[in-house]
């Protein structure tokens, strides 16, 4: 078994090692398989560790010496196989998915080169058993992160977005680093499974990493530098920016549940945090006219979801934060990968550009549908199981306000995933489209997001596969026991979950017949006179993508200007600079008379030491 | 006792191996660009005398060897810019005549006891202000700025990268020879060493920030680097010396990449580099790429080697001052950050100037791009697997 974990490591590096010894002689498909290759072998090695993690066994290995004080030591528990898992399998679909959507590009070594040590860095942060190693991982991700969204580097739009996600993230994480090393003063060692530094645990180092968890999670106010990520290949986004390289900061608040038991208040700060980010990124997400600045916010509110679980404390809420987390990797990884099939096909991912592209690309159409359908919540995905075991979560917590906010939220999403698939997929084809030579994804393409696609629809119909598997043993690392039994659908078989069950069959129930009147009366879709509610509608006699987001920001312009820290930034920015360009100008003088300064500054210093 | 057992690290040998490896890469980079007429004999003479203080037993005959290597990088920049050799020989000896008298005073030269009352004043505050002008710490950096400008570019590496590693050996080594003059229960040393460490910190990283000049906002960069250094000599645990040595010699290899990359790019220019000359990288990758990573191992970004030292450094910093210590340096690597970041986004990366565009620019030698990628990868490799040298230079 030691090997096998070992291995989830050494197949990522051998990759990367083959990358950049053959990468001027090997062709960029050939290339794009040898990354898929050596990503499906981490990924197996994980499965195979799999079994032994579900009956409750951990796995150690010592890789490495390191450093004295901080062995390269590996444990892999339930929080490692779920975020593993999520790394190495999502990784290896979205490798799949790259072979055909960066056949075209230069500098490929590069590119697969970063995203393998991007997936190897994570399965180190979520194994490692030393905190300096977590610390060590933690900014890997963060570098590589950098590394690919500045992968056009001579495009100034990307490597703006890529200085900004180094400055955001990077800076929160000394406080992670700094709560690592207060926990070393206090106990001795790094190693967090360690009772000794479990005792050193307070609120003090919980706000810390929290600091460093919500930069790289895009909690609200460190959320916005997700959106200007998105001038990357949309492979980058689809690992890092939905599926991966977020949930990094979800990884650190659910392992404090592993090292330490939680101060109610910490509970309040997380749900806080998470309810703010989730009301925020909708807000954002309606406005947006960018389809992956739209996935980007959408992100950023479906991570409050998951926080906002977490923060919930309680088993239900810990089991609905697992199952919404490795469920939101796969159904947002699928949405960015349509949306870099749509891109990769018209040139643009601007939704006023776009639209009618079901005929041209029923494949991807489909596929984005599924995605677009869990994400919004609609049964038989596993958006919904995830959002139902949230609602279960807060409403046994009787925690009311969040359940008043992600229902509001859920409706928001609703309106702006509808107001994107709509643009893009459905209504009439902008003339200067018409004139391209539009063709659906390739087969490899449609392969990597259709396995994902699938996976949603399979952990929709029988989630209770993700929840034992993969759930349940991430409970049990936190230290917790799976509250309920779920089958079918999210059906919960034990007695408390009999109300919500059958409000779940009434729902289905409502939908069905609803889709039978629909097909029944086989309504025309021409000539069909809408009420407005009193505002005459628009010439086209429609509301587009521009009418809505101009609609929906001017609607929420107040809330929208205050949940935008980026001003906040710029001000402390333009101060420290101003601060700066003064102290050189006072420096510059000090030139021009050095010797008076140094004789001076020679006296004081002595003054100083006289008087000590 | 010495430095080799507290920390467990042999640093001479280190010091040694950097040393000898930044003088070849040196003369290596003047064969392709050329960095003056005296350059390839007297960084010899610098590198060799600096290398035969590192093992001089003698503290009077390594006191004055490592002087004499000064003075010979002085003859360099010299030869160069005589406005900044003139600075430089100034600081030179000012900063050697003041710790000498220092060290003889305290009886350093011989067996050290430690003196009491005005003797321990004096003898502090002559090392303390000897090392603060040597190592060109604020408020005394007059002449690093001029000799990181106007002379040529490797001039600058052996002047930032060896002399200042040397000299960090030197107050490495008192610092364990004699620990009274850094944390004394009758003079509060340990607090004067650590204002003067944060000032060189701050005022360096803010004067880094506001300069157009790229060889300038590197110079100040270091001011700000060796404020690091400083604090982790005033903290004064085995961890904190240990973190010194290593940072120093991140710190080296580091600036050769940075001074590297910055020669290459004024090479095809024909001009300093400044805040104006836009998306050099696309014209020179891997001058742009050893820039960009550069900057990250000198700031202590994991994996590279700085990262070894550079934590050690924040834990010496917890250790002596608490989290309000930790969190300034926090802030001042922040502050790192943002004007390394600046200057890599305005300058390597993103779109050239119609202007730089147009340019014909002479190709990058493949032997400076070797010696640049060999740089990155021996910083990374020594981050990660660093029990690889330690059959070699121990811990």
């Amino acid at each position: 078994m030691n090997t096998i974990a070992s291995l989830s490591l050494i197949t990522l590096f051998g990759g990367i090692i083959i990358q950049l010894i053959f990468g001027k002689i090997l062709k960029t498909k050939v290339k794009g398989w040898v990354a898929f290759t050596f990503g499906l072998a981490s990924f197996l090695s994980i499965v195979s560790m799999a079994p032994a993690i579900i009956n409750g066994q951990t796995v150690k290995v010592s890789l490495l010496p390191w450093q004295a004080e901080s062995p390269f030591s590996l444990y892999f528990d339930g929080l490692s196989l779920l975020f593993g898992l999520m790394a190495t399998g999502i990784g290896s679909a979205i490798l799949f998915y790259c072979i055909d959507y960066m056949s075209h590009e230069h500098n490929t070594t590069r590119f697969y080169s970063l995203m393998l040590t991007f997936i190897m860095g994570l399965i180190g942060l979520v194994s490692a058993q030393n905190l300096l190693m977590v610390y060590l991982c933690w900014e890997i991700i963060g570098l590589c992160s950098y590394f690919l969204v500045g992968f056009w580097y001579t495009e100034n739009v990307a490597v703006k977005g890529a200085r900004k996600v180094l400055i955001m993230t990077h800076i929160p994480g000394y406080a992670l680093l700094i709560a690592i090393l207060l926990l070393y003063k206090g106990s001795g060692t790094f190693v967090w499974t360690d009772p000794a530094l479990a005792a050193q645990f307070n609120t003090g180092i919980f706000i810390l990493v929290l600091i460093a968890a919500m930069a790289k999670s895009v909690m609200f106010p460190l959320n916005t530098w997700i959106p200007e990520a998105m001038n990357a290949p949309t492979p980058v986004s689809a690992l890092l920016h939905s599926a991966c390289y977020v949930k990094a900061g979800v990884y650190l608040v659910a392992r404090m549940f592993s090292i330490t038991a939680w101060h109610p208040s910490w509970n309040v700060i997380l749900i806080a945090v998470g309810c703010v980010t989730m009301v925020m990124g909708a807000l954002y997400a309606l406005i947006q006219t960018d389809l992956k600045r739209l996935l980007a916010y959408s992100t950023i509110s479906q991570l409050g979801y998951i926080m906002t679980a977490f923060g919930l404390g309680t088993p239900f809420g810990l089991l609905a934060g697992a199952f919404y987390v490795f469920s939101h990797g796969l159904f947002k990884g699928t949405l960015f990968l349509c949306a870099g099939a749509v891109q990769h096909a018209t040139g643009t991912r601007d939704m006023r550009n776009l639209g009618a592209l079901a005929k041209k690309m029923p494949g991807t159409t489909i596929i984005w549908l599924i995605a677009a359908a869990s994400i919004i919540g609609v049964p038989l995905t596993n958006g919904f199981v995830a959002k139902w075991l949230l609602y279960d979560a807060a409403l046994k917590s009787g925690a009311w306000v969040v359940i008043i906010i992600a229902w509001l939220v859920s409706s928001f999403t609703a309106f702006y995933i509808m107001k994107a698939t709509v643009s893009v997929f459905f209504g009439e084809m902008p003339v200067e489209l018409k004139k391209q030579k539009i063709e659906d994804a390739s087969p490899l393409m449609l392969a990597g997001m259709g396995v994902l696609a699938a996976a949603s629809l399979l952990f929709g119909i029988a989630p209770q596969l993700l929840v034992k598997w993969i759930a349940a043993p991430a409970l049990s690392a936190m230290n917790v026991s799976l509250p309920t039994d779920v089958t079918f659908l999210g059906l919960q078989v034990n007695g408390g979950g009999a109300p919500i069950t059958a409000g779940a069959i009434l729902t289905v129930s409502v939908l069905i017949v609803v889709a039978l009147i629909f097909l029944l009366r086989k309504p025309k879709l021409e000539g069909v006179s809408s009420f407005t509610g009193g505002d005459p509608l628009p010439e086209s006699n429609s509301l587009n993508t521009v009418d809505f987001s101009e609609f929906a920001g001017a609607e929420f312009a107040p809330v929208i200007r205050v949940l935008d820290p980026d001003p906040v930034y710029l001000g402390i920015w333009h101060g420290i600079y101003r601060f700066s360009t003064w102290v050189k100008k006072i420096a510059d003088e000090m030139q021009k008379n050095w010797a008076i300064v140094t004789i001076g500054a020679i006296a004081v210093l002595a003054a100083l030491v006289s008087i000590l | 006792m010495i430095l080799l057992d507290f920390t467990g690290f042999n640093w001479q040998l280190a010091f040694t191996a950097v040393t000898v490896l930044i003088l070849i890469a040196a003369e290596v980079y003047a064969i392709k660009i050329p960095q003056g007429k005296h350059f390839w004999g007297l960084a010899l003479v610098s590198a060799s005398l600096i290398v035969s203080a590192l093992w001089v037993s003698n503290s009077v005959v390594r006191t004055i060897t490592l002087d004499l290597a000064g003075l010979s990088l002085v003859a360099l920049v010299w030869s160069q810019d005589k406005q900044a050799g003139k600075l430089f020989l100034a600081a030179v000896l000012l900063g050697s005549v003041l710790v000498a008298s220092g060290m003889a005073l305290g009886n350093l030269f011989g067996e050290s006891s430690e003196p009491t009352g005005w003797l321990l004043k004096a003898v502090f505050a002559l090392i303390m202000i000897g090392y603060l002008i040597k190592l060109a710490a604020i408020p005394f950096s007059f002449w690093l700025v001029p000799v990181a400008e106007k002379s040529s570019i490797m001039s600058a590496v052996l002047v930032i990268s060896l002399l200042d590693m040397a000299e960090f050996g030197e107050l490495a080594s008192l610092r364990v020879e004699a620990p009274w003059l850094f944390t004394n229960l009758h003079l509060s040393t340990q607090w004067v060493w650590i204002g003067m460490a944060l000032l060189s910190m701050f005022v360096g990283a803010f004067l880094a920030m506001a300069q157009t000049n790229i060889r300038k906002m590197l110079a100040f960069s270091t001011i700000d680097d060796i404020g690091y250094l400083i604090l982790g000599l005033a903290a004064g645990t085995a961890g904190g010396v240990l973190g010194v040595l290593i940072a120093a010699i991140s710190h080296s290899l580091c600036k050769f990449l940075l001074f590297g990359s910055v020669g290459v790019a004024e090479n095809g220019l024909k001009h300093p580099l400044t805040l104006t000359d836009r998306g050099m990288a696309g014209k020179y990758p891997t001058a742009g790429a050893a820039f960009i990573l550069g900057a990250i191992g000198m700031i202590g970004v994991p994996p590279f080697l700085g990262f070894l030292g550079r934590w050690r450094l924040y834990y010496s910093g917890l250790e002596a001052g608490g989290v309000a210590l930790a969190i300034a340096m926090a802030a001042a690597t922040a502050l790192a950050l943002l004007y390394y970041v600046r200057v890599i986004h305005k300058v390597w990366l993103g779109k050239a100037d119609e202007g730089i565009e147009a340019k014909q620019f002479a190709a990058s030698p493949f032997w400076i791009n070797l010696i640049l990628v060999v740089f990155i990868v021996l910083l990374i490799v020594a981050g990660l697997f660093p029990w690889l040298f330690t059959g070699i230079f121990g811990r």
